[in-house]
């Protein structure tokens, strides 16, 4: 059941990208464009997501004491505003830029097989494996995501 | 997406971020998930094929590099779009919001450089 669960997360976040426009890199570069042709389409899309999940969330928490189908809550470790998220995250910003793609909707696009997701998530994969060689050097008190469901 | 988020909360107590999901071990739970977004992605290709037009000009040189610093940049900063942007802020999580922030703004920047030395194709 939990593996359902997941699994019609996944379908669902993914239909919403490629419906609302989101997965097209021009609506990224559009809304990134603000000096230019600029397009806020993005905002009113990543907008619409929060004022259905803020709340829920807040409701998810007050009505249950653990989720459904695992036994606890997953609670992401606060850290602060640390340099590794404000560096890690200024790298990610260029990267979009260039590739057009986030991880998400790099996913959702590859059944298209354009050489844009393609070349995204293998250049992904690979940042992915060589930040996380580096991040014993890089941030060593860092704890290890990992998605145990 | 937001439904997406708060079932995946409800069910399996997760918060959704797809760089999270490549950067722990890659579970059973965290590959039905990607799965789930590659499959629908599939479907939603075969109702509405219009949607997945690549309308910019980008090489595969520059899809590569772009790749890298989005999976490297996402794993040193903890999160991409949808976990900071959506679940993050969306939880009320200072550290998303900044995160959000800044990757917003150094993507402007990248694409005014783009589009101004570049004439918009890289």
């Amino acid at each position: 059941m939990r593996y359902l669960t997941a699994f019609l997360s996944g379908a669902l976040f993914s239909i919403g990208l490629a419906v609302s426009g989101m997965i097209k890199p021009s609506k990224v570069i559009g809304f990134m464009d603000v000096t230019g042709d600029w397009d806020p389409s993005l905002g009113f899309v990543m907008g619409g997501a929060l004022l259905v999940f803020a709340p829920s969330y807040r409701w998810v928490l007050s009505k249950n004491e653990r989720p459904l189908y695992e036994t606890k809550f997953d609670s992401s470790p606060r850290r602060g505003i640390t340099w590794q998220l404000t560096i890690g995250s200024a790298v990610f910003g260029v990267g979009w830029a260039i590739a057009g793609f986030c991880p998400a909707t790099a996913f959702t696009s590859l059944p298209a097989l354009s050489h844009n997701a393609i070349g995204v998530v293998v250049g992904m994969m690979a940042g992915i494996i060589v930040m996380r060689s580096a991040r014993k050097y890089l941030a060593p008190s860092m704890p290890v995501t990992v998605a145990d469901f | 997406m937001g439904l997406a988020c708060f079932g995946l909360f409800l069910f399996n107590g997760r918060t959704l971020g797809v760089n999270g999901l490549l950067g722990g071990a890659l579970t059973l739970g965290a590959m039905v998930l990607l799965v789930g977004i590659v499959v629908a992605g599939a479907a939603t290709l075969l109702v509405y094929p219009a949607g997945f037009i690549i309308e910019i000009d980008r090489s595969l040189a520059a899809t590569l590099i772009g790749g890298l610093l989005v999976g490297a940049g996402t794993q040193l900063g903890s999160g991409c779009t949808s976990g900071h942007g959506i679940c993050g802020i969306g939880r009320l999580s200072v550290r998303s919001l900044v995160a959000t922030v800044i990757f917003m703004t150094s993507g402007a920047v990248a694409v005014f450089v783009i589009s101004s030395f570049f004439g918009g194709a890289i």
